[in-house]
């Protein structure tokens, strides 16, 4: 397909979608239930609602509001005041809404969607440039008006974005108790596999200060690199949340090489949240978890609480003390070696790079 | 090709002069040597040894960098002195690699620079006796900058036949700044000198099941450098200071997907308060399919580093 038709197909699916996607329907349909309320934030203990989203294909939106709906209420009515879900959350379950996926994702040549998925012959990022406004748009409808109906703060995962140029990201999104759009945090480092697809990545870290803390949420690969932690950190942010979705199955060593580790670097609460279940043939899993510095949790080990579970859907709470991790920041300050980092940052990188593929036998 | 290194876990104890210290080195090395090992990583602080007594230490003081507090770097004698203590140490380890014929890399020693600055620093010695290199330690504690350590402010990564050695040295491998430049720089066998006095219950871990809780000292080395190990995909040899007030595990680290169990580790010490040599092989290439499957590398995200580093730093300290 031409680039030219290309677009005017994708135009005139993602017109169809965006159609399915009505957002008054969707507030009707929250709007017909009774919502329990978060507490208020009081400047010190901050109550974490982790969503171990079991993610299966929606074929209608009504299906997914009624999913998320419910976990988000069971997190509120556990205290929570930030409640947080995991990566793809306004993605892969709203895959759904297109007629003949699974055919769709075979690549063609009649592999299982699972494989042509993984192996890059299936047109996903076709398909998300597809998906991409109206999942958008259901995902913000849903939860915009879940953080308003709870009196919460909702980081609602990841969903799709699109710029003007055509690229597509992976874009966190936090809602306030008002159910504004506070902060977006897209994607800055990839999994090889996005990368196959063709999808983009981001160069900005962002965080927010809120009545609950400073926030930031850098997207589930994100994790395995010190530096948009080290960014996220040094702009002040106190709880760093992980959205993720791991398609293997859980491993406690190769999880805990994630934001477990990245907050003993940079000391935070950090929050591990990863989607489970099966879609499109693919295998999803994790244990989802809230960490800390050693020195801040109970018994030195970095864990607050975990999921009992690494495949399947769970709601469980933390509570993080704000004052007691700033008062470790305050004891534990970093000696940064600004001297060292001056000579070797970028230089170092862009020499890595113009060597070319690394080679280490 | 594989390789086998060793790595040391040593109680901490002051030597009254560089031959005590040479045949204290060649005869806790000596079996591992004859077993295959090519290289040795001694712990952290033995070439600060010979400073103690220099220092006006009893032999049986409280072995470490605490020496150091209440002397007067100022004054020359002091400067001499660990002059001379850093020239007696690093004779003492050019002779035990000569002895052995294997490739030592040293552990840390007083190194008095320009200016009569004092570092802590580690050598590589080549099994001819030769020093091939230095590093110094780049991050300090509180305490150490109390006492009048300097840092350093340059990597080297360092070319043996086992591997391209980069150096972390005691706080060092808590910034991961570190370890990313040694390895950014070809570093592809991170060694980490670790001394640690806060105690850790000691650990199972034979027994890693889903629900397994980590147990505070598994958790202490996790942060540490395996967890530079799993963030670079290079190996890791850490050797500890073990008794004597000091608590840690030698452990030779590796990506999880190296290790039969998946767990980064290829072999550590039993306990984490008594003297051990552990050994262990390195395969490069083992390493470079790991890479090669799953290249954490190509995914780093230039752009961004160049938007926010070091002026984020820089900032933050104001």
């Amino acid at each position: 397909m031409n680039a030219t038709l290309e677009r005017i197909v994708t135009g005139i699916a993602q017109r169809g979608l965006l159609a399915c996607a009505q957002t008054g329907g969707i507030r009707r349909q929250l709007a017909s239930k009774r919502y329990p309320s978060a507490p208020p934030p009081d400047g010190r203990w901050v109550r974490l609602g982790v969503v171990q989203l079991k993610g299966r294909l929606c074929a209608r939106a009504a299906d997914y509001v009624e999913q998320v709906c419910q976990l988000t209420r069971r997190a509120v009515e556990d205290g929570a005041q930030l409640v947080i879900f995991p990566e793809d959350t306004g993605s892969y379950p709203l895959a759904g809404l297109i007629p003949g996926i699974e055919r769709l994702t075979s690549g063609g040549k009649g592999e299982p969607p699972s494989e042509a998925v993984r192996g890059g012959s299936a047109p996903v990022l076709l398909l998300f440039r597809i998906l991409a406004p109206a999942a958008s748009q259901v995902h913000h409808a849903t939860f915009s008006t879940l953080a308003r109906s709870c009196g919460a703060y909702i980081l609602a995962g990841s969903t799709l974005a699109l710029d003007g140029a055509g690229h597509v990201y992976k874009e966190a999104r936090l809602y306030g108790p008002d159910g504004a759009l506070l902060m977006t945090q897209r994607k800055t480092h990839l999994f090889p596999t996005e990368a196959l697809w063709g999808m983009s990545r981001d160069e900005l870290i962002h965080v927010i200060k809120t009545p609950l803390g400073t926030l930031a949420a850098p997207i589930c690969m994100d994790h395995t690199y010190f530096e948009p932690i080290r960014v996220a950190w040094l702009q002040g942010a106190e709880i760093i949340i992980d959205p993720a979705a791991d398609a293997a199955r859980y491993e406690f060593w190769a999880q805990m090489r994630g934001v477990w580790a990245r907050v003993q670097e940079s000391p935070a609460y950090g929050v591990h949240v990863l989607m489970v279940g099966n879609i499109l043939g693919n295998e999803f899993g994790g244990r989802s978890g809230v960490y800390a510095p050693l020195a801040l949790s109970p018994n030195g080990d970095g864990v607050l609480a975990q999921a009992a579970t690494g495949d399947a859907e769970e709601v469980f709470c933390a509570t993080v003390d704000l004052e007691a991790l700033r008062a470790y920041r305050r004891d534990h300050a970093p000696d940064f070696n600004l001297e060292l980092y001056r000579r070797y940052t970028p230089v170092a990188y862009m020499q890595a790079r113009v060597h070319g593929g690394r080679v280490v036998a | 090709m594989q390789h086998r290194v060793a790595v040391v876990q040593t109680e901490p104890g002051w030597q009254l002069d560089e031959a005590s210290l040479t045949q204290r080195i060649v005869e806790l090395v000596r079996p591992a040597v004859e077993g295959g090992a090519e290289l040795v990583a001694l712990s952290a602080l033995l070439g600060w040894a010979t400073a103690g007594p220099r220092l006006g230490q009893s032999a049986d003081a409280l072995y470490g960098l605490e020496a150091l507090h209440g002397v007067d770097l100022s004054s020359l004698e002091a400067i001499r002195a660990l002059q001379h203590a850093s020239e007696e140490a690093a004779s003492a380890y050019r002779e035990a690699a000569r002895i052995l014929g294997v490739w030592l890399v040293g552990g840390s020693m007083p190194q008095v620079g320009e200016g009569d600055k004092l570092y802590n620093a580690a050598p590589i010695v080549s099994p001819e006796g030769e020093i091939k290199g230095w590093q110094q330690q780049a991050h300090l504690s509180l305490a150490e900058r109390a006492w009048g350590l300097c840092r350093g402010e340059e990597l080297s990564v360092i070319e043996t036949p086992v591997g391209r050695l980069g150096l972390l040295l005691r706080e060092d491998v808590l910034y991961p700044e570190v370890g990313r430049f040694l390895c950014l720089l070809g570093a592809n066998v991170l060694v980490h000198q670790g001394s640690w006095r806060k105690a850790g219950q000691v650990l199972i871990h034979n027994n890693y099941g889903e629900n397994q809780n980590l147990s505070t000292s598994q958790a202490e080395w996790m942060s540490r450098l395996w967890r530079e190990v799993q963030a670079n995909q290079v190996f890791g040899l850490e050797s500890v200071l073990a008794g004597g007030g000091y608590h840690g595990r030698a452990t030779v680290h590796a990506a999880l997907e190296m290790t039969p169990e998946r767990n980064g580790i290829l072999a550590q010490a039993r306990g984490d308060i008594a003297e051990e040599v552990i050994v262990a092989e390195l395969d490069l290439q083992a390493l470079q399919a790991v890479i090669n499957h799953y290249p954490i590398y190509e995914m780093l995200n230039e752009g961004m580093y160049r938007r926010y580093f070091p002026s984020l730093y820089e900032r933050a300290r104001e």
